[in-house]
């Protein structure tokens, strides 16, 4: 892994696996420690705003479709 | 257990302390540890009181037919046992040892706002009171269950308006709680001392205290609204007026689910910092289980009407909710599997606080599959209202809440008062709760799988056998609650001799680095960055 990022920078994607990672309890130490470097607190709650969101979408339109008119 | 002291230099602490003795100390108490107590004495009186209601319910089920009780009196009865242990007992009891233990344990000389912290305790005793003497203004008590549904709600006596107003101070008094918790934990940590290394229990309390800045003001929205129909000419949950009762239920709900991890999340901090020190090992997955208590925290604000599924929804409602909660099994499950894995292969022993957490997390389980089982929909039609809910809550408040805040007073017994408890007495009363509870509890699932509703003082004979038993559990459970006050008593007289300043050999968190007892000030210089990093490293964390 590439540690040449001192400052937390824009990682969306990252903090969106690290937030998955979180939900299902299972990440690799690895990553783990490099989430703690190349996120912020701030970008991690927003990215677990923006999951929770995508997640209730996701589960409505689950239901629409299981559902019959 | 033997005794690796660490002494750091917080002797001289305890000999300075110019603060007011006998009444004036409490009434005026600003330390973090004389409010600590006074909260956790509140709770246990509370849990008394409780306790006493619930074995005057078990009284009249014990056998079929009205015994004892008129049926308004009973539903008064199940409605303050309900009241009492949620706001009276398990929440000021957490909140108690959040007082105790934050501090010492992120090195912070008190909490952040000590006046506050004393108007927050000072709230509780007249909530208290107004609960009580509401069984004797005319009416009686609420007697409409917890929950205070609408329309009952709208429609009885004084006791109705005297719980609201309970309920009012004691949401101020857990909001304000809740600001103090907050406030401590992100400013006044040690320095070197991160978010990530913190111990869990601070991690829960922090969380926990979010949730109840959320939705404490929605509880006092909803029965502000029931009192407003009341007396006010409002409708909000008149349906005569062009209100509706079922409104009351979804604010209600909104407020009752992230409720049930306030009263859950904390007795998870209690029984991760536990079972890595009797099983001396370090949490396993601390990332994961910090992640996983804030997933559980976000989850429980989208799975309200999930309390809801008998009171008429469209079905794509009821599926989403039907979902969404039995999703929530992953992040607890995930906790399960840590502390399961924190406990393989680790040098295990097994004091009262270990066995009190071993037995958690094996009926908080079991309350959590049953809970799993409720979530569906279709079954819950067939469940709703009746004793198998009753069950799924007692294991997960009772075997839940309750054994982790056991475990908690054991655990620290030895920091509060200098002293160790009887460890022998203390075996005693975990295998005699273990047992008693299951004995009280268990049948009741078979009760509601057969049919028999809650809320009833009476019942069909079929039920007889089962309830008996339950009655004769409850009995001996509650009783059995005296060898806990006989041993904390005991300890703070003296126990079986001096603490040392670690009873446990497998802690690793800062309050074990003050002397026993714990010195009126501790703190006061924030403990050195080396002895944070060597805990830190200890608890293997970075």
């Amino acid at each position: 892994m590439s540690d040449n990022e001192r400052k937390p920078s824009l990682n969306p994607f990252k903090a969106i696996g690290a937030v998955l990672a979180a939900f299902s309890g299972i990440r690799r130490g690895k990553d783990s420690k490099g989430d703690l470097q190349k996120l912020s607190p701030v970008q991690i709650i927003l990215a677990a705003l923006i999951c929770a969101a995508v997640f209730i979408a996701s589960l409505l339109l689950l239901v629409r479709n299981i559902v019959p008119d | 257990m033997t005794t690796a002291t660490h002494d750091h230099d917080h002797a001289h602490d305890d000999h300075h302390d110019h603060h007011p003795t006998g009444l004036a100390r409490w009434v005026t108490a600003t330390n973090h540890k004389d409010i600590g107590t006074l909260y956790m004495w509140f709770a246990f009186i509370m849990f008394i009181s409780g306790g006493v209601l619930a074995l005057c319910i078990r009284l009249e089920l014990f056998s079929p037919g009205l015994q004892f009780f008129r049926p308004e009196l009973f539903n008064q009865f199940t409605t303050l046992h309900g009241l009492i242990m949620v706001f009276g007992a398990i929440m000021p009891a957490f909140t108690g040892l959040a007082n105790w233990q934050i501090p010492l344990m992120i090195g912070a000389p008190d909490m952040a706002f000590a006046r506050m912290n004393n108007w927050s305790f000072w709230l509780l005793p007249p909530a208290a009171l107004l609960l009580m003497i509401s069984f004797v203004v005319p009416g009686g008590a609420a007697a409409a269950g917890w929950t205070l549904y609408a329309p009952l709600s709208t429609q009885m006596g004084m006791g109705m308006d005297l719980t609201i107003f309970a309920i009012h101070i004691m949401g101020i008094s857990s909001i304000m709680g809740a600001i103090n918790i907050v406030t401590t934990i992100l400013n006044m940590r040690a320095p070197g001392m991160t978010m990530m290394k913190m111990p869990m229990f601070v991690w829960t309390s922090l969380i926990t205290a979010y949730l109840l800045i959320a939705v404490m003001p929605v509880l006092a929205g909803a029965v502000t609204m029931v009192l407003t129909d009341r007396h006010f000419g409002t409708n909000f949950f008149n349906a005569a007026g062009g209100g509706d009762p079922v409104l009351y239920q979804h604010i209600f709900w909104f407020f009752g689910h992230p409720e049930v991890y306030i009263m859950a999340l904390p007795a998870f901090g209690i029984v991760s910092q536990v079972i890595p020190t009797f099983a001396r090992k370090p949490l396993f997955g601390y990332h994961s289980m910090v992640y996983a208590t804030s997933s559980i925290a976000i989850l429980s604000f989208m799975v309200w009407a999930h309390h809801m599924y008998s009171v008429g929804m469209p079905v794509t409602a009821q599926l989403f909710f039907m979902y969404a909660t039995t999703l929530i099994a992953v992040p607890t499950g995930v906790k399960v599997f840590n502390w399961i894995a924190t406990m393989w292969k680790g040098e295990m022993s097994f004091e009262t606080p270990m066995l009190f957490a071993i037995g958690f997390v094996c009926l908080f389980t079991l309350g959590g599959l049953s809970g799993v089982v409720l979530s569906i929909a279709a079954v819950d039609i067939q469940l709703h209202d009746t004793y198998y809910v009753v069950a799924h809550f007692h294991y997960v408040l009772v075997a839940g809440a309750l054994f982790s805040l056991f475990a908690a007073v054991y655990y620290w017994l030895p920091k509060w008062t200098g002293y160790m408890y009887d460890e022998k007495m203390g075996k005693f009363h975990f295998w005699w709760s273990m047992i008693w509870f299951n004995v009280t509890f268990f049948p009741m699932h078979f009760l509601g799988l057969a049919g028999m509703p809650r809320r009833i003082p009476d019942y069909a004979t079929q039920f007889t056998e089962f309830n008996t038993i339950a009655s004769i559990g409850a009995a001996m459970f509650g009783f059995g609650q005296l060898i806990l006050l006989y041993n904390v008593i005991r300890t703070i007289r003296g126990g079986v001799g001096p603490a040392p300043q670690k009873p446990w050999e497998g802690a690793h968190t800062l309050e074990w680095e003050v002397p026993s007892p714990a010195p009126f000030h501790t703190w006061e210089t924030p403990p050195p960055v080396a002895l944070v990093d060597k805990l830190s490293a200890e608890q293997k964390l970075h």
